[in-house]
């Protein structure tokens, strides 16, 4: 009973978070709520969430959150490194057009 | 200050062939040390950029001093970065002809100077300096092995056929440089290079060259272990556009 009061209270608040935050991009917020929400409800009956594990053929609730948390932290960080990338050419671009715009030509006042 | 700077390098590119503007672009990242009697070489035989990679060593007031233009990138963005920098300076300048060239002092300008000569009388967009073809001074026999290998990887990628993949001087002619977009940044901008050339079908040749493999160039230059990082990006410059 004190884990499911601790997590409850924690996936509570983390829920109360998004709700109140502006996450500005509206299916994310809908989306994480749900996930919190449902985390809240399987905590208090572990059994459902076996009987949606068996539907597709895994053995036990447990195996089921262990699967769909590795999957959803790899797309993660994919999407991450997708970012990453893009930031990082957004960044020499602006590097790119700081150095030639500062150009220093033969003749000007040296670099310092 | 030792060259004056000239009056007509805003203007773009001239129409009339025979007018050769003649741009050699040198990143450089903590090269102080050699890179103004680098530049003071070359300034003879044409403008020079220099690309100061976000140096702390006083890299871009040596190569000014020396007469040479000088970009700073305001953060280090990585070899393949300042090369393409360089390379759109160069072009808005006006160059006609673009050599990139190492700040080390292991490229001999006297190959340099006849891979642009190659350039116009073989009518090529680009001559690739190759080691294998040439001399390569002082090569240790695991160095060899390891641009070897990077080589026949590279071949196999790109479709090409050339003796070494990754030799950082290159003459470029104008219409060529400008479809050269470099998007690895770092060290993988070399095969980047190739796989432009097969893709836009641009026509090449390789000149034998020598590198000069010095203590200094050695100390500065590439480690071996590089090899295995070049390999890591091109993988994920694949993957991830």
């Amino acid at each position: 009973m004190i884990f499911q009061l601790f997590a409850t209270a924690l996936l509570g608040g983390a829920a109360a978070l998004v709700l109140l935050r502006g996450f500005s991009w509206r299916f994310l917020k809908i989306g994480l709520l749900t996930i919190l929400l449902l985390a809240i409800y399987f905590i208090w009956r572990p059994d459902d969430l076996t009987a949606v594990a068996n539907v597709i053929g895994i053995g036990r609730g447990a195996d089921l959150v262990g699967y769909v948390s590795t999957l959803v932290l790899l797309l993660f960080i994919l999407s991450n490194m997708i970012h990453e990338r893009k930031v990082e050419r957004q960044l020499t671009e602006i590097a790119r057009y700081l150095a030639i715009r500062d150009a220093r030509r033969p003749g000007d006042p040296g670099p310092k | 200050m030792s060259e004056a700077p000239k009056v007509n390098e805003r203007e773009p590119a001239p129409k009339d062939a025979g007018a050769r503007r003649l741009w050699f672009v040198i990143p450089a990242f903590n090269e102080g040390s050699r890179i103004g009697e680098v530049a003071a070489a070359i300034l003879p035989h044409g403008s020079v950029v220099v690309v100061d990679d976000g140096s702390s060593d006083g890299t871009a007031l040596a190569a000014h001093a020396a007469g040479a233009h000088v970009l700073r990138m305001p953060l280090n963005r990585g070899q393949g970065a300042a090369l393409q920098t360089g390379l759109d300076y160069a072009l808005k300048e006006g160059a006609t002809h673009i050599v990139t060239f190492d700040a080390d002092g292991q490229h001999r300008l006297e190959d340099a100077l006849r891979m642009v000569e190659r350039l116009d009388r073989d009518d090529l967009d680009i001559v690739l300096g190759s080691r294998f073809l040439g001399a390569a001074e002082n090569l240790s026999a695991v160095r060899r092995l390891v641009l070897k290998a990077g080589t026949i990887f590279t071949n196999v990628t790109t479709g090409l056929k050339l003796t070494d993949t990754h030799n950082g001087l290159r003459a470029i002619r104008r219409d060529a440089a400008m479809k050269i977009k470099l998007t690895q940044d770092r060290m993988a901008h070399a095969s980047e290079i190739l796989e432009i050339i097969a893709e836009k079908r641009l026509k090449w040749a390789e000149e034998p060259v020598t590198i000069v493999y010095t203590a200094y160039s050695l100390a500065k230059g590439q480690r071996l272990g590089n090899a295995v990082r070049i390999l890591e990006e091109l993988v994920w410059g694949r993957l991830i556009r």
